[in-house]
């Protein structure tokens, strides 16, 4: 087992290495020895790279399946496709953390080899909590829940991932959120590094500014591919349940995108120094703790506390990272005063201070929640839930608020604004929105709250669009550039700004397909007989046949419909049900028919050997509106992130 | 970004400053903000929380709140009508069996000694009418772990 012992190896040097190079760099900052901070800087490099030696043992085990392993016994088999292996990498608690410990290790080297005049002071302390980071997990991976573990002997035969994850989705989510994850050490790192150094300014603000629009895309991104994957693939009927693992990764979104907004706030006027310090490390310490929730079940029960340390570990590290956050804050009181005031309500300012406490109060109520059941039976010894109830009760009227503001910040002038000129900015976005409302509510679309969603979303639409058309037509006048060369070098003037508005853009096309998801999805049950045809909402569905059929892996269940839609013919539907033998589950694959309207979605729950089956017809309204806001906001954010030439040229020169 | 930045304003730069009472009127507007959020969550998580309870105190409790039950399928007892998708049987612990009903899917996960969660009320007549039936499955990968089936 040459492999297991070298992957063993890999990350007990990783400890020892990442101990070493946390107590270099810092020891070698304070006593300003630059022999020691480079070492420290080394240090980090050779942790990346014994990461990823040990990764590569890891995916070697797993390729050449060899059972004897213990985490490859439990997560691949022989009838595995190739493909899916790679994602049995990080099916699994150990894997995943080598995974999280790699990817930290990897972005630690990026920062620490990228070293620029500005950030030189800082560097030493940021190197040295990736070292700190990089140790709790190769701790973690060492100590107790190694993906190296043999077992007495080889079983011969693996008991294989479950069926569920075998889905092209389930190669994507998982690795993108875990980058989300480990990407938000960095600025957790710089924010310790900048009270540490008393440098409290711009400067660590600019080294993060990339790491986090990263971090916050990548964390996005892979929380739309973990829907889109749920929706697909599980088979219930939805792509967002309220269960704790999707929470737990939606937490740490909400306050990374407040984070965003404060970091402004300290770039362009000097203010929310602590508001950024305290979101910085409340982003980092909510994406380990998404880590842990997912892979250990710590929240859906208090007794996994007894049955697992790993929960102990975390508080651990809780209460280390919280306490020198703490202690740091308190030293640095004086310099994270803020050199100037909000000056009035009608203001960048207080706008932007609104929207980061509402999306800090989202997250909140996310968090309470999901830890509420824990929390309640800790505390009084009974078994309660929460309901998705509570969830919408929440989202709607936060989330029209945040709408509201989406509207209008960006409208809002630093310093202030006069109440006039913002008015008349807005009153064409709400006379459109209003009859646009007046309209559905007259052509009787109701109920009225999904009226109010949509006229809310159209109304921010708008307002960014004429925000849009007005820079565009003024630079047009200006320099009698053709429309087309005006609009690219428009956008291309100020990358942050107009890369900004087409996300805002993707939130309200995401928040519209959300209400309309929500408000208008249909479910019918029903049972079929071949030959049947049946009417559910303006769609025929006839019922073609059935297919019972043994295959290696699994038995097929499936049935044949043809769907029409009044005098036209759409297209069959082939909707599946299959019982896996190896696990001995069922795992349903639906029938989907997306569109820009309707998803129309077909589920089987029940074929017998006559032909009678039971099938849930659902239809699942502006869906599809999601995964197109997902495509807008991937691309939204990679133009903020993209450097304009001024910019490529000028780090060339510091270089 | 609508009007030019004047961004070096002297006048309102004063680092440690104490608070004017100008200030304390943003403060109120965001204290109103968190006000609001906090309304909200605690008047949503009262009316959203469902208790669990064992199948006995089902049994003996009056009042005709919404539920959670948690027990063991007993096998014998399924009666599957997938004409009509009515679904009986009875749920069992160690403080006796409750007859359900349920109208709807059958989860794929329903079978003899299955853990399942049934949410619901208890109807009149001794039969606990089902809206959900969540099944927890038997995987080493927790995400999603439970098939979920809910009335409609």
């Amino acid at each position: 087992m040459i492999a297991t012992t070298l992957g063993h190896w890999a990350l007990t040097l990783s400890l020892v290495i990442s101990i070493y190079g946390l107590v270099a760099s810092v020891l070698g900052a304070r006593q300003r020895v630059p022999e020691l901070v480079r070492s420290g800087r080394n240090a980090i490099i050779a942790v990346a790279g014994l990461a990823t030696v040990a990764s590569a043992c890891l995916l070697f085990l797993l390729l050449t399946r060899n059972y004897q392993v213990k985490y490859v016994y439990d997560t691949v088999s022989s009838y595995l496709p190739t493909i899916y292996v790679v994602s049995a990498f990080y099916a699994g608690q150990e894997g995943s953390m080598l995974l999280w410990m790699w990817l930290l290790a990897i972005f630690g080297a990026v920062v620490v080899v990228r070293k620029r005049s500005w950030n030189e002071e800082l560097l030493p302390y940021v190197a040295a909590v990736v070292a700190g980071v990089a140790a709790f997990f190769a701790l973690l991976l060492v100590n107790m829940s190694s993906p190296f573990e043999l077992l007495p002997m080889n079983p011969g035969e693996g008991l294989g991932l479950n069926p569920l994850l075998e889905n092209p989705g389930m190669i994507y989510h998982p690795p993108t959120l875990f980058i989300g994850y480990a990407a938000y050490t960095i600025p957790f790192a710089y924010a310790i590094a900048a009270l540490v150094t008393g440098r409290l300014g711009s400067g660590w603000v600019r080294g993060i500014r990339l790491w986090s629009l990263f971090a916050w895309l990548s964390l996005g991104i892979g929380i739309l591919l973990g829907a889109q994957w749920a929706y697909v693939e599980l088979g219930w009927g939805g792509y967002w349940a309220w269960d704790p693992v999707e929470n737990a990764s939606a937490i740490p979104w909400f306050v990374g995108t407040a984070f965003l907004h404060s970091v402004m706030m300290q770039e362009r006027r000097g203010m929310f120094k602590r508001w950024n310090i305290v979101l910085a490390t409340l982003t980092f310490v909510l994406c380990v703790f998404a880590t842990f929730v997912t892979r250990s079940g710590l929240i859906q029960s208090v007794h996994a506390f007894g049955q697992s340390p790993l929960g102990y570990y975390f508080l651990a590290f809780l209460a280390v990272v919280l306490g020198l956050v703490i202690s740091l804050m308190l030293y640095r009181r004086e310099e994270m005063l803020s050199t100037r005031q909000i000056r009035a309500f009608l203001s960048r300012e207080f706008s932007l201070m609104v929207a980061i406490l509402a999306l800090v109060g989202i997250a909140l109520a996310v968090l309470l929640g999901t830890l509420y059941p824990t929390l309640a039976e800790l505390l009084t010894g009974r078994q309660i839930s929460v309901g998705t109830g509570f969830y919408s009760r929440i989202f709607s009227p936060l989330g029209a608020a945040a709408m509201f503001i989406i509207a209008v910040c960006p409208l809002l002038a630093w310093g202030q604004s006069s109440s006039r000129r913002v008015l008349h900015a807005l009153v064409i976005p709400a006379l459109v929105a209003l009859a646009f409302g007046v309209a559905l509510l007259v052509a009787g679309v109701g109920p009225g709250h999904a009226v109010f969603g949509f006229s809310m979303c159209l109304f921010v639409l708008v307002s960014i669009l004429i925000e849009f058309g007005r820079g565009w037509l003024a630079r047009k006048r200006m320099t009698g550039e053709p429309y087309a060369v005006a609009f690219l070098r428009l956008v291309n003037k100020n990358h942050r700004r107009y890369g900004g508005y087409l996300v805002h853009l993707a939130i309200v096309i995401m928040a519209a397909g959300v209400v309309g998801s929500s408000v208008y999805k249909t479910d019918t049950t029903l049972s079929m007989r071949p030959g049947e045809s049946v009417p559910v909402q303006g769609y025929t569905l006839q019922y073609r046949d059935f297919q019972i059929q043994p295959l290696p892996a699994k038995q097929r269940f499936a049935v044949t419909l043809d769907v029409s839609r009044g005098n036209r013919y759409l297209g069959a539907m082939v909707a599946d049900k299959n019982f896996h033998w190896n696990v001995e589950q069922w795992v349903t694959e639906v029938a989907i028919r997306p569109g820009l309207v309707e998803d129309l979605y077909v589920i089987l729950s029940g074929l017998d050997e006559s032909g009678l089956a039971t099938l849930a017809i659902q239809t699942h309204p502006m869906v599809t509106w999601l995964w197109i806001g997902g495509g807008i906001l991937l691309f939204g954010t990679a133009w903020a992130m993209w450097p304009r030439s001024r910019e490529r040229r000028s780090a060339r020169r510091t270089k | 970004m609508v009007t030019a930045m004047s961004d070096e304003n002297v006048g309102d730069a004063r680092p440690g400053a104490r608070r004017s009472n100008k200030q304390i009127k943003f403060f109120a507007g965001g204290a109103v903000v968190v006000a609001v959020i906090l309304y909200l969550v605690i008047t949503s998580i009262q009316g959203a929380t469902a208790e669990y309870l064992t199948v006995g105190q089902v049994i003996a409790q009056e009042a005709d709140s919404i539920v959670r039950v948690n027990g063991t399928i007993l096998g014998d007892t399924i009666e599957w009508d997938a004409h009509n998708l009515t679904l009986r049987f009875e749920l069992s612990d160690d403080t006796g069996r409750l007859p359900v009903f349920y109208q709807g899917l059958r989860p794929d996960m329903f079978r003899d000694g299955a853990t399942a969660v049934v949410e619901g009320k208890m109807g009149s007549d001794g039969v606990f009418q089902a809206s959900q039936i969540l099944l927890k499955c038997p995987s080493k990968y927790e995400e999603k772990a439970t098939d979920e089936a809910s009335g409609s």
